[in-house]
């Protein structure tokens, strides 16, 4: 039966997409094998009796706009009392929350300086939000081609910069292009408090602290950070699934897409073709016009400015089933292990010739803390993304190569988390590659695209940078789309509203 | 520094003149003699043997390798049988034109083109994912061109009856010399004649015996000033001198596009998408901004001019390439000559010639600049479709 909309892939942003669309009163299938719900977030047992949370599990940067639009806390998401993260530093712990006082305390723990500047750090995002927010949470302005009407939103944008006051305002231009590593030691002494605040701005972009442009990551991160839900990923996808079902969305589990033909449908998996008019791809745009569709299909243009979208994935996950429960300070949930900037700015060189470093920086998540059901009772799953390792190994991922990596991982948590000593009862490592080949994103690029200055605001490439492609009816929202990576869920809500926007046509 | 040709030992020590010029990096002899008038008489009443070796040449090759060419030519190669050359050009993504040359279809999966200019990186670039193999062998191959109305007996008595019944733009493979070979029924001069590719190894006994079987024929070495002309008269396009390659203009308005160059019939639009093709359905519904035709100077005016001044009229020696502007009769620009020559021939004054449509009619008479004593004049000329000179034997 022809659908008004097919939906590809039932990650979040497919599922916010194909629900806003739903909402919308279109008729949307959602077109996504059974085991990939979930996308990046799907899970999949690694060890017997033990579940993998999936590749993204970072749930604070979810809009809570859309929470709101979608309903979801009426399908059981509950945003969490506070998020924390631990620094696990040589010698010394400490706790980032989203509480400011809090956080304050404990970094006072380390730099009685630091901990005032902290408030001030807080104060600054806090002031700067509303402009930012508002360009992060739009479809992004037409820089490219723009007509009379485009004018108005950018107009907009430069007013509520203008809004800030000169001071803020000269500094959140002058703040972007910065490297990280400047923007935080104009405001830090502490070296573990610097790192832990840098680390989640360089992952995945090809960069290290040191590079031009990583600021802008900070930036992102700071002003859209929030909670995160009560059940971390899984809930989340569980209350958009139960949300979509609700809107009346048909979802076609038996296959997944394999060849989009334009204006007509999907071909499947299973050899049939999906008719819709629209098509709403939440892959990537390398998967979605370089493998989706035959190449006599693009101009060469836009096959090279894909070609050179860069998405070159720099992040492994080990996957621990440990024995026993594992316990973080103040009882986060999340830790980090990156003892200074130099340190990521170290762990990010030899990924550039191809190597890992001997200390790679560790994003830790107690996943079973969050979402219990993942392990079995009285026991855990630990998610550690290791960064930074190459995609293209030099002498490839060989099980070796993968075996030399695991170990290097468990020697530094073994040393900052000691109780995880012999409570390691199975592990599995997904590099790049497997990352790639689990979750289909090219180059194992889990924000399907590098977070880069140049490739946020136009992204993936002008043609398609505020979602509508040169193909008619085929419209993008991955994370590969603005406002990029990670569990946001607004490519998917700014993509569906461009598909409304153009409700003449589709 | 240019490179020799592998035919340098043969023609270096014909070329009495010592008239060479750079062609694509290598050595190319302009004229054999002080002057190429013998020569151009050679394409036009017996025959000529010109070294054509610094033309591009790739092979393409492979199970794609159809599906490349017809993604990136604007004529559908597909439907080039085997054994059959085609002259086509390639444009980029907003239908203008990048370069042309010849598609030769060697078998199934096997083709070889020409080109003015390197292309290889374009052909790569366009063939991501696609199983094939782009070779560049320029380098590799040695070309020769027998073109003239006796080139057909020259080709039978060095490569057998077969070759001779080679029909217009077909190929096969033979031997000269003993030597293999690719015929084909191709040439730049607008009249009955053959392109004969060898390897480097076997370039020398296939030019000595082309030379040998021809001495009975009257077969002359022949250069590019000779060439110049006889494409000047065939009203054949060239690359940098009548239109400039998209990837050389600073100006979106410098570009061409096939339907402005006369290569519209090329063109096959009602098929899969090609690179350029939406660009180019734009134009043929919209019209073309510029139109591809010949001149013919107006003869009692151009002697008018230089007897003013009390000269013969100065018609030129050889081919010219230097941009001359076209008006109407009623003094306004519509366009420029990009290109002329005297033709022995026709015994007339032409020129090729880039005009804005809609402002002439074909038959009509427009004006052409002329330089008199250092003066500018306005010589009027008449405009013809692009092809003054087209023997039957061409295609017979």
């Amino acid at each position: 039966m022809a659908s008004s909309v097919i939906v590809i892939g039932g990650g979040v942003n497919g599922l916010t997409a194909a629900c806003y669309l739903a909402k919308a009163g279109r008729d949307v299938t959602l077109l996504c094998e059974e085991d990939s719900i979930g996308g990046m977030c799907a899970t999949h047992e690694f060890h017997p009796g033990f579940t993998s949370p999936g590749v993204l599990s970072d749930t604070s940067m979810f809009r809570e706009w859309i929470v709101r639009d979608l309903r979801l806390e009426e399908h059981g998401l509950a945003f969490e009392g506070s998020s924390k993260a631990a620094v696990l530093g040589k010698e010394r712990r400490f706790v980032l929350s989203d509480d400011v006082s809090e956080t304050a305390e404990e970094i006072g723990r380390v730099s009685k300086a630091d901990a005032g500047r902290y408030r001030e750090f807080a104060a600054f995002y806090e002031r700067i939000r509303p402009p930012v927010e508002r360009l992060l949470n739009n479809i992004p302005p037409n820089i490219v081609d723009p007509v009379s009407g485009d004018l108005l939103p950018l107009l907009r944008y430069g007013l509520a910069l203008r809004r800030l006051g000169k001071k803020d305002m000269l500094e959140v231009l002058r703040l972007a292009p910065m490297t990280v590593y400047d923007w935080l030691d104009e405001w830090f002494e502490n070296d573990e408090l610097k790192a832990a605040l840098a680390l989640p701005a360089v992952t995945e972009s090809y960069a290290g602290p040191w590079s031009p442009g990583t600021n802008a990551n900070l930036l992102i991160r700071r002003v859209t950070a929030g909670r995160g839900f009560k059940g971390g990923a899984t809930a989340l996808v569980e209350a958009l699934v139960s949300a979509a079902k609700g809107f009346g969305i048909r979802f076609e589990t038996g296959a997944g897409a394999i060849a989009i033909r334009p204006g007509e449908g999907v071909e499947t998996t299973a050899g049939d073709l999906l008719e819709a008019k629209t098509i709403v791809a939440s892959c990537g745009p390398k998967k979605v016009f370089l493998e989706m569709m035959r190449p006599h299909e693009l101009s060469h243009r836009l096959e090279r400015r894909i070609v050179n979208f860069r998405t070159r994935g720099l992040s492994s996950q080990l996957l621990l089933a440990v024995d026993g429960t594992i316990s973080l300070p103040g009882g986060a949930d999340r830790a980090v292990i990156a003892d200074d900037l130099d340190a990521i700015e170290k762990a990010f060189d030899p990924v550039k010739y191809g190597e890992v470093s001997d200390s790679p920086c560790l994003e830790i998540y107690l996943a079973s803390q969050e979402d219990p059901e993942l392990a079995p009772k009285g026991k855990g799953v630990v998610s550690v993304m290791v960064h930074y390792t190459p995609y293209d190994l030099r002498g490839g991922w060989t099980e070796e190569a993968g075996e030399e990596l695991t170990r290097k991982v468990i020697r530094i948590l073994e040393e900052r988390i000691p109780e995880l000593r012999d409570a390691v009862v199975g592990r599995k490592l997904l590099t790049p590659k497997d990352i790639e080949q689990r979750y289909g994103v090219s180059g194992g690029q889990i924000y399907e695209g590098e977070h880069a200055l140049d490739q946020l605001l136009v992204r993936p490439s002008p043609e398609c940078a505020m979602y509508e492609t040169p193909f008619e009816g085929l419209f993008l929202c991955s994370g590969g789309s603005f406002p990029g990576g990670g569990l946001t869920g607004a490519p998917g809500a700014l993509a569906a509203r461009a598909v409304l926007n153009r409700r003449s046509r589709y | 520094m240019p490179k020799p040709s592998p035919f340098h030992e043969r023609t270096s020590e014909l070329c009495r003149s010592l008239n060479w010029k750079d062609w694509a990096g290598y050595h190319a002899v302009v004229s054999y003699q002080e002057h190429h008038e013998q020569e151009y008489f050679a394409f036009r009443h017996a025959a000529g043997l010109m070294d054509a070796t610094p033309l591009f040449k790739y092979e393409i090759k492979g199970p794609d390798a159809v599906y490349l060419l017809n993604r990136v030519m604007a004529k559908e190669i597909s439907r080039l049988a085997e054994g059959r050359v085609t002259y086509c050009c390639w444009c980029d993504d907003d239908g203008k034109v990048l370069d042309d040359g010849t598609v030769s279809r060697l078998g199934k999966e096997h083709f070889r083109i020409t080109a003015a200019e390197p292309f290889l990186h374009w052909f790569i670039l366009n063939s991501r994912s696609l199983n094939v193999s782009i070779e560049d062998i320029t380098s590799e191959y040695g070309m020769l061109a027998l073109q003239g109305p006796l080139s057909r007996e020259i080709i039978a008595r060095a490569a057998g009856e077969e070759a001779s019944s080679l029909g217009f733009f077909r190929l096969m493979r033979g031997s000269v010399g003993g030597r293999d070979v690719t015929i084909t029924r191709t040439g730049y001069t607008g009249d009955l004649g053959y392109e004969i590719w060898c390897r480097n190894a076997d370039a020398l006994a296939v030019y000595d015996t082309l030379m040998d079987r021809g001495r009975d024929h009257q077969l002359m070495p022949a250069g590019l000033a000779a060439l110049d002309v006889a494409r000047v008269e065939a009203g054949f396009i060239m690359n940098g001198v009548d239109y400039f390659s998209a990837n050389h203009c600073l100006t979106h308005d410098r570009k061409s596009t096939p339907y402005e160059l006369g290569l519209g019939w090329s063109v096959d639009l009602d098929r899969e998408n090609f690179i350029g093709r939406d660009a180019l359905k734009r134009e043929k519904a919209n019209g073309s901004r510029w139109r591809f035709v010949g001149l013919e100077y107006d003869w009692d005016a151009f002697e008018a001019i230089f007897a003013k001044f009390d000269l013969p009229p100065e018609t030129p020696a050889g081919a010219w390439r230097t941009p001359v502007p076209v008006f109407g009769m009623d003094g306004e620009q519509i366009g420029q000559a990009t290109s002329g020559a005297w033709s022995p021939t026709l015994k007339k004054n032409l020129a090729l010639a880039s005009l804005r449509s809609g402002q002439f009619r074909i038959g009509e008479r427009v004006q052409i600049e002329v330089t008199a004593e250092y003066e500018r004049k306005l010589c009027p000329a008449t405009v013809a479709e692009p092809m003054f000179y087209d023997p039957k034997r061409k295609r017979a």
